[in-house]
């Protein structure tokens, strides 16, 4: 007796798998990881009830936010098939970027207005500036993005640790490797309900509500977008139509990179409010973005609403750590089922497994 | 009248326990579109069966099923009697059912024995291609194919490669061979290797099964017809019974007349104003192999210039170097008279309108036909609004337009380009080449995996298109095709170029066998 297995690629994906794919995968991740947890000694309950208390909290947002920012720019990316993932360092490039310019060029009296605005576009330009050199070297030498962008964060962390335990370890820090804290007036506002502070900085909530619009119009309504989308779908019927391949590579990592570093320009001006230790700065959230775009369906209103389902995840797992003393790393778990269970049930719903027994 | 003798069930249980492989009622919906409707057919021991249909009328459907591409959404399938399933193409080959593909699927680097033995699933652990190697060339003897067991597939034509489809076929011992258009790029006496082939299978009580869109070949090899039309079966007739008008009313569902209508009609006026002139071009192909040699010629307004030749002689280096796809390593290309770099990227592609020999090249089969049909004009005034915005709304509106008037199979403009069959994509191609109105199109096998009356109407298409006072250059495999549009002809073998003069002047034989040979045997 034998067992063959076999696939068959369906005519058509399966209907609604725009839905059922993202929602079974939440689903089947959030079963096992509760098993897992109960497994190490959890009440099976617990998961779920702080998974729902997260679900209506600022500290969710607060990680929405760099993951919405970070995940839309990927989806854009991925749409290319430009396979950049290299967020993590594009994000650590902003914040970089923002900080010594917040540190060492805004004078104390610049309007914050205007200081955001400059900040801002200074680290966008950082994180398109990084993901545009990996996106040249594609396009120009054919480097394979994955390893040159993956290779960059890296770089950009001994970069970013450099700085902060070295020439720019601030003098009223105790000898703490980072910055001094930057001067006010480039102080993005937190959000204050009441008398209670959050960590949600109100500007990059405005923008990482608004890009995810912006990019849905841009993919679907402009040229560039069908450009971006025809090079993804067929390289071949891109290069017939006239299409510079080139150009789309570097325009997609220019927009991806930018939106990280965007990303890294809230998390040092809005949270910190000075320059730490690269691995507290990124804090995987390029890598999470991953799976924010994948998630969204590499749609940047679908990577919107998943950037803020993987926030709550990312908020429930901190919560868990302080109640139940389970560590952090059990909510990687979650997003790491969830991407696996994601991949799977995509490729059901396009091919079709045949499982038969021989005798 | 009890329940077992009604006719029809008399005519079932005898059919079905005569045939070799029974197929019952068989329907298959793609997307809501019917591919087949209830659909009955018979194969049995020892006959060549034609399945012969317009294009969509689901005989590739019905075949991929049997051969398990497919899997049917109702009805049954008996093989000498017996219910079977078939899931998979690993379980139509256990049952004894063999395909050879149009294109064969053969893997490039490996020898004809490494590809026989990879597709032969009890082979064992171990390499036994040796073993297989005198199999071949016994197997090869006897249907009377010359074949080499130990040449790279990349070393093949396109007829070898055919061939070793078949072996493969046999090898499997296979009891039902379908054989999808197997003849539609092949040379006359190749095509009679295959009839042999097919008369020996059938001798062997090997069941038979040929598409075909050719109406002369089904009457020349076939013992019974089945005709589809629009998923159904209009009739399963014997050949005695059959005449060509006959088979052409039960396949289109009324007489045709335009057939021999674009001959007669005079030849293309030649005017001196020349759309393209190439000098000296040679080009290399991706393993760095002087693929195009050399090649001078030029095409003049209102003129259609046919390139013959069997596949892989160079001309797709040829067509992707005139549309700026590859480099040529030397010589000139002239167009409307401005040297080829005056233009812009962008500029020839609009300028040359081009049919590519692979369609998918050409078209995003995860996009809607409203978006396909803008691949080359998205960026232009006609579609941008403010700008950068896309006019989809236009957009939608043309396509529709193509749809209706180049009768592309499609239930309205937002279908996406990869539910479409290979007909009608190669008819969107066409259409939006066509109505970009360029001074030239350059059309490599236009009407390949096109039925009767789609070839016909891209023929007509192509013409009105020269008699506009346009330029075509049409490559083909098909000498027909070549002899019957073309003012002049030329025939490309192993990257270089001979002339064959004006139609009326090009001899025939001699023509196929420089497209066989490169040169005249006598």
């Amino acid at each position: 007796m034998k067992i063959e297995l076999s696939i068959k690629r369906r005519p058509r994906e399966l209907p609604y798998s725009n839905i059922i794919v993202p929602m079974g995968s939440i689903i089947i991740s959030l079963i096992v990881s509760d098993i897992l947890l109960v497994l190490s000694g959890v009440d099976p309950m617990v998961f779920f009830i702080v998974l729902a208390d997260s679900f209506l909290s600022f500290s969710s947002i607060r990680y929405a936010i760099p993951l919405i920012l970070s995940g839309v720019g990927l989806a854009i990316a991925y749409k290319a098939n430009v396979w950049n993932i290299g967020a993590e360092g594009q994000i650590l490039a902003g914040a970089l970027a923002a900080s010594g310019v917040a540190l060492f060029y805004i004078p104390p009296d610049m309007n914050p207005v205007t200081a955001a605005v400059v900040l801002y576009v200074i680290g966008f330009s950082a994180g398109a500036g990084l993901g545009l050199l990996a996106g040249i070297l594609k396009a120009r030498f054919n480097v394979n993005e994955v390893l040159s962008t993956l290779m960059l964060n890296y770089i950009l962390m001994q970069i970013v640790n450099y700085l902060v335990y070295g020439p720019w370890r601030g003098v009223r820090e105790y000898g703490y490797p980072r910055t001094d804290i930057f001067p006010d007036n480039v102080w993005l506002p937190q959000l204050i309900i009441g008398d209670m502070r959050t960590t949600v900085n109100i500007p990059t909530l405005a923008i990482s509500l608004i890009i995810p619009f912006l990019m849905y119009f841009l993919l679907f309504k402009t040229k560039w977008g069908y450009e971006i989308r025809v090079v993804g779908s067929n390289p071949n019927a891109a290069e017939y139509g006239g299409i510079n391949t080139g150009k789309v590579i570097a325009l997609t990592m220019i927009i991806s990179g930018g939106l990280a570093g965007i990303a890294g320009v809230g998390e040092v001006l809005g949270i910190y409010r000075q320059l730490i230790r690269a691995e507290r700065v990124s804090a995987g959230f390029g890598y999470t973005a991953i799976i924010v775009a994948w998630l969204g369906k590499l749609n940047p209103i679908g990577a919107l609403i998943a950037g803020y389902f993987i926030g709550v995840l990312v908020s429930a797992g901190y919560t868990l750590q302080i109640i139940s003393r389970i560590s952090y790393g059990a909510i990687n778990v979650v997003t790491g089922i969830l991407l696996l269970s994601l991949i799977s049930l995509d490729f059901i719903s396009k091919y079709k497994p045949i499982v038969k027994v021989v005798r | 009248m009890s329940r077992g003798t009604t006719p029809q069930n008399l005519f079932f249980n005898q059919e079905y326990r005569e045939a070799l492989a029974y197929m019952k009622d068989i329907s298959k919906s793609f997307y809501g579109n019917k591919a087949l409707n209830n659909v009955s057919f018979n194969l049995r021991k020892g006959e060549i069966h034609v399945i012969l249909g317009e294009n969509g009328a689901g005989k590739t459907t019905l075949v991929k099923i049997l051969a398990g591409l497919y899997s049917p959404d109702s009805g049954e399938i008996f093989l000498e009697g017996k219910k079977v399933n078939i899931e998979s193409t690993r379980d139509a080959i256990k049952y004894g059912i063999a395909m050879v593909n149009q294109y064969p699927q053969l893997v490039e680097e490996l020898t004809v024995a490494d590809n026989i033995s990879l597709s032969l699933n009890n082979v064992g652990l171990f390499n036994q291609t040796s073993k297989i190697g005198d199999k071949i060339i016994e197997i090869s003897e006897r249907y009377g194919f010359r074949i080499q067991p130990w040449k790279e597939i990349m070393n093949l034509s396109f007829s070898e490669r055919q061939r070793v489809e078949i072996i493969k076929a046999i090898m499997l011992d296979a009891k039902v061979i379908i054989m999808d258009e197997p003849t539609t790029l092949l040379t006359t006496k190749e095509r009679r290797l295959i009839y042999q082939f097919m008369k020996k299978a059938k001798a062997d009580e090997r069941g038979i099964i040929l598409i075909t869109h050719k109406l002369s070949e089904a009457l020349e090899i076939a013992d019974r017809i089945t005709v589809l039309r629009k998923g159904k079966v209009v009739d399963t007739v014997d050949v005695s019974e059959a005449t060509y008008e006959k088979l052409m009313e039960m396949m289109f569902g009324r007489t045709v007349a335009i057939h021999e209508k674009i001959l007669k009609r005079g030849l293309g006026e030649t005017t001196s104003r020349r759309v393209l002139e190439i000098s000296d071009l040679s080009v290399k192909d991706n393993y760095g192999r002087l693929a195009v040699n050399g090649i001078s010629f030029h095409i003049h307004k209102g003129e259609i210039y046919g390139i013959a030749g069997i596949a892989g002689n160079g001309q797709i280096e040829l067509v992707e170097a005139l549309y700026g796809l590859r480099k040529p390593v030397k010589g000139d290309i002239k167009i409307m008279g401005k040297n080829y770099w005056e233009y812009s990227k962008k500029e020839i592609k609009r300028i040359i309108g081009y049919i590519p020999d692979k369609i998918q090249d050409a078209v995003v089969l995860d996009m809607p036909i409203y978006e396909n049909s803008i691949l080359k004009l998205y960026d232009t005034s006609e579609y941008i609004r403010n700008r950068f915005i896309i006019d989809y709304d236009r957009a939608i509106e043309y396509s529709s337009q193509l749809i209706k008037n180049y009768y592309i199979a499609a239930e309205g403009p937002d279908v996406y380009a990869g539910y479409l069959s290979g007909g009608n994509l190669q008819k969107l191609v066409l259409a939006r080449e066509i109505s970009i109105d360029p001074p030239l199109i350059v059309a490599v096998n236009p009407t390949r995996a096109l039925d009767h009356f789609s070839t016909e109407f891209v023929y007509e298409t192509l013409y009105k298109f020269k008699e506009t006072g346009k330029a075509v250059l049409l490559i083909s495999e098909d000498k027909d095709e070549v002899l019957r549009l073309s003012d002049r002809i030329s025939v490309m073998y192993e990257g270089r170029l001979i002339e064959m003069g004006r139609r009326e002047d090009v001899d025939v034989d001699l023509m196929e066998e420089y497209m066989i040979r490169g040169q005249n045997e006598d």
